[in-house]
This record gives structure tokens, C-alpha cells and sequence, in this order.
């Protein structure tokens, strides 16, 4: 049953593949627009063999790390703290509410105006960006704790810090879940943005330097390692989450 | 309830006067009216009161989640206010964590007191203990989700237990199970009375149960709510439900029940 699922899910893939390929040696498809699969994955071999892909990727993935790991861990205390207190909310709701709707790529130019073009400004708009759907999924899952769980750990006096710790935080974690898979989700298009704009490494780095250099086959490298790394850490994040909440 | 004479039994719990009204649109709408009652120790009073009366408002009040508006509960004459250790309470709905494991989610009813007292083995000795009375041998380490519903409900009553208090609310604890599954938990239950020798006060709809399990029963009107009447159970355990004595004193409460209409005859088939 797995393995015929598996066949089929790549029948499309491996059909597009072997069409584009064929389109590109007749010359229908513009091999300097689209250069054939074959192509692309030559300039995967070079680029790995002159160790220039594997230093991209690992910039990208570092800038990633640093910033989901701070934005992570403020959003689930930031999301926390709001969700146990109506007032903390209260007080900040306003400048969230203005915050929240920025579009990440917006805080790039701003932030190299105040840090500079160095590792700072990236990691920190990565962090914005995953900030945002795991405080908001962490204050949700903090406000729809079943109030049924809670009286439970009141008739049995637990107190305020134990309930907060074992009936709450477990009670919230499927919703705190959700906001990191989201969350790295956008970590990852905040990095690849920020490269983009302003960077002299990294996987969005490539895509833009290559476009100046005229070698397309290495963009569409760089663009399809962003997909396939994207896919691989969701994959870690569903294993962890399953492990996690196996009781779910 | 009235004291009995003859009895040296002492009071566990009392409740004395006791009035809760709530605010309804500027209104104040009387829930419980002076409610008087005095619950002797080692009893099990089965409550039964029309639906939308003030049975649980009164759980709440005497578990200490809700505040009455006059009146006060005394547990061994020892005015109680808010939650207290004495008391505590069997949900409706099972109300067990569903990322605990069935062991930790009775671990959780352990006092914090007593569990600091207590080492590792000796609180998984305790637990064991509890995990064996309600028959959950072999389901320690299952999650909630994995038991059936009835296996729950003997999960929580292990959990309260396991806090080892002087009175036992349950509220509607059967009221989400099949047939065959509520009987076999109220068999279940009084064994677990029996051994433990605990206070139990249970709220129900269903009249065979209070009759089954019983000593007194306790019949609510419609709100506000007073006692209207209370009956004393006398049958010999275990109980038969099919005998004349157990037939007999069911039809008797679900007359005072419906007052003594017509529509009695009816649904007590």
C-alpha cells in the first residue's frame, strides 16, 4: 500500500522531468530560460565538486538556526506570558496588531540602516519572521485550555506555577506545535528573502548572483535545494512533534 | 440529613442553610434556597433532582469552585471555605489529561504534601494500589485515549481517591455510559465504598442507580432547589434490583420525584 503510494506520487514528477528534458534537446523549451534537467544537475555536481553550494547552504541554514531558535523561543514566552495574562495582553495588543501585518521583507532595508548588511540583520529578521505564527498559535493554545483541565488541578490544589507547567503547557503544546511548523516554514523564506536583497553568501545569495552572471543552470541549483532542504526540515519537525505527542 | 438516634456515627460533612442565587439580566434568580443537610461519616447519599435544578451549582459550592451566596459547609464541624483537602470530586466527564499516561494521570491526585513525603516506590506503590481497586491492572501506562469509557471513569475515581479525601462528590460519574458498562461500574463502586469506608455523595438522574447504591437518597426540587424528601435505603447487599423491596422503594422516589403524577406510572417501565 506505502510503496504504490510512493510510485505514484513520483509519476509526475519523473514524467515533467524526462518532458522538459526532451523539450530542451529539440530546442522547443529555451534552454537559457530553462536549462534541461541534465544541465541543472551537471552544475549540481560542479558546484558541490568546488565546495561552493555546501557553503551556501550552510550559511543559509546557520542565518536559519540563530534566528527560528531566538524567534521560537520568544514567541512561546511571549505567547505564554500574554495568554496567562489578560493585562500583559492588553498592554501590548496594540503594538502587535500594527506589528504583525509587516511583511517580513519590509524590516530588511530597515534593519541594515540600523545594524548594518552583517549576520545581525539577517538573523534577526528570520527571527521576526517565525516570531509571529508561534506566539500567535502559543497565546492561542495558552487561551483555549479546556477550563475543565484547569479545575482539575485546582480541586486537587495544585499550585499556580505546577498547573502552569503540567496542566497548561501540555494542554497548549499541539497548538504550540502548529506555530513552529509554521514558524520554520517562514524562517525559511525570510532567509532566502534577506539573501536576496543584501548578502554575499547563502542559497539566495546564489539565485541573484547567478541571474548577474547569466548561469542559470546554477539558479535553478540554488532554487531547488531551497525546496528540497524545506521539505527535509519538515520532515524532522513532524518526527519530533510525533514523538512528542504521541497521546494526541 | 436528620440525625439518627441511634447511630454514634459523628457528621462528615454538613451544610447548613445554604442559598445561591445568580444575576440574570438585573435579576436575581434564586438557584438554592436554604438547603440544609447533614451527611453522616461512612454514608453514600444519592442526590436526585429534576434536570436544570441546582444539582451541580450545589457540587460546585460544597467542592469549593463556587462560592454560596448565605449559608456554610462544615466538614467533622470544621467550616470549610473554598477548595479543601477533604473534599474533592469524581467529573461528569472524566476529566483525565489526555498526555498523561493512566498511572500519572492518578499520580496528579496525590497530595503535594504527602508526595514529598513519599518516596519514588512508595508513590508507585500507592498508585498500584489504586490502579488494583478500580481494576485497571495492565492498563498503567496506556493513555486516556486508549481506554474505553468506562476504563476512564474508574481511571478518575483512582485519581480522587488517590487524594484521599474525607468526602467524595461524584457528579453524574456514569451518566456518559452504556447500560451494561454503568452496572458494572456501579457494582464496582460499591466495592471500592465498601473498602474504603469513604463519605460518598453521588448526583444522579438515573433512579435505579441511587437506589442501588445508597444508603440514603436525597430527592431535589425544581429550583430553587430544597430538599423534598429523603429516603432511607434499607436493603442488604448486594443489592437485587429485581427484588420486591428494591422495585418497591424506585417507585416510591420516582413518585416523590415527578409528584406523584400520573406520568410516574409511565416511565417506570
Amino acid at each position: 500500500m506505502r510503496g504504490k503510494k510512493i510510485i505514484l506520487s513520483l509519476i509526475l514528477p519523473v514524467v515533467l522531468v524526462i518532458l522538459w528534458e526532451i523539450g530542451g534537446r529539440t530546442g522547443s523549451i529555451n534552454p537559457s530560460l530553462f536549462p534541461t534537467p541534465g544541465r541543472i544537475f551537471q552544475a549540481f555536481l560542479k558546484t558541490m565538486g568546488n565546495g561552493k553550494l555546501e557553503a551556501n547552504i550552510f550559511v543559509s541554514l546557520r542565518r536559519v538556526f540563530l534566528g527560528y531558535l531566538a524567534g521560537a523561543f520568544l514567541g512561546i514566552l511571549a505567547g505564554v506570558i500574554m495568554g496567562l495574562s489578560e493585562t500583559v495582553h492588553t498592554v501590548f495588543s496594540v503594538i502587535f496588531e500594527v506589528l504583525r501585518p509587516i511583511p517580513i521583507m519590509a524590516w530588511v532595508p530597515v534593519l541594515i540602516l540600523w545594524i548594518g548588511i552583517g549576520e545581525p540583520s539577517k538573523v534577526i529578521v528570520i527571527m521576526i519572521g517565525s516570531f509571529w505564527p508561534i506566539f500567535l498559535n502559543t497565546y492561542d493554545g495558552i487561551r483555549n485550555v479546556d477550563r475543565k483541565y484547569i479545575e482539575v488541578a485546582q480541586i486537587f490544589r495544585k499550585k499556580r506555577l505546577q498547573t502552569i507547567f503540567e496542566v497548561m503547557l501540555p494542554a497548549a503544546l499541539p497548538s504550540i506545535f502548529t506555530g513552529l511548523r509554521v514558524g520554520i516554514g517562514s524562517a525559511w523564506v525570510s532567509v532566502i528573502g534577506a539573501e536576496l536583497i543584501a548578502a554575499s553568501a547563502g542559497l539566495g545569495f546564489m539565485i541573484s548572483y547567478s541571474r548577474e552572471l547569466a548561469q542559470p543552470a546554477n539558479m535553478y541549483v540554488a532554487v531547488l535545494v531551497i525546496g528540497i532542504i524545506g521539505y527535509f526540515i519538515n520532515v524532522i519537525i513532524k518526527k519530533v512533534e510525533v514523538k512528542l505527542l504521541k497521546w494526541n | 440529613m436528620s440525625v439518627n438516634q441511634e447511630s454514634e456515627k459523628s457528621i462528615a460533612l454538613s451544610i447548613k442553610n445554604l442559598n445561591k442565587s445568580f444575576a440574570v439580566d438585573n435579576d436575581l434568580v434564586d438557584v438554592i434556597k436554604d438547603l440544609t443537610l447533614d451527611v453522616e461519616e461512612g454514608e453514600f447519599i444519592s442526590i436526585v433532582g429534576p434536570s436544570g435544578c441546582g444539582k451541580s451549582t450545589l457540587f460546585r459550592i460544597i467542592g469549593g469552585l463556587d462560592t454560596p451566596t448565605d449559608g456554610t459547609v462544615s466538614i467533622e464541624g470544621r467550616q470549610v471555605s473554598g477548595i479543601d483537602q477533604d473534599i474533592s470530586m469524581v467529573f461528569q466527564e472524566n476529566r483525565l489529561f489526555p498526555w498523561r499516561r493512566v498511572k500519572d494521570n492518578i499520580l496528579f491526585g496525590l497530595d503535594d504534601e504527602r508526595r514529598k513525603k513519599l518516596g519514588k516506590e512508595e508513590q508507585k506503590a500507592l498508585v498500584d494500589k489504586y490502579i488494583e481497586l478500580v481494576d485497571l491492572k495492565g492498563f498503567e501506562n496506556s493513555y486516556p485515549k486508549q481506554l474505553s469509557g468506562g476504563m476512564k471513569q474508574r481511571a478518575s475515581i483512582a485519581r480522587t481517591l488517590i487524594s484521599d479525601p474525607k468526602v467524595l462528590l461524584l457528579d453524574e460519574p456514569f451518566s456518559a455510559l452504556d447500560a451494561f458498562t454503568r452496572m458494572s461500574l456501579q457494582n464496582a463502586l460499591t466495592d471500592i465504598w465498601r473498602k474504603e469506608k469513604k463519605t460518598m455523595i453521588l448526583i444522579t438522574h438515573d433512579i435505579d442507580e441511587a437506589v442501588f447504591l445508597g444508603t440514603k437518597i436525597v430527592v431535589l426540587s425544581e429550583r430553587p432547589t430544597r430538599i423534598k424528601r429523603i429516603f432511607d435505603v434499607n436493603i442488604d447487599r448486594p443489592r437485587d434490583r429485581s427484588s420486591d423491596e428494591f422495585t418497591n422503594l424506585r417507585r416510591d422516589v420516582m413518585r416523590e420525584f415527578f409528584g406523584h403524577k400520573s406520568e410516574a406510572v409511565e416511565y417506570n417501565i
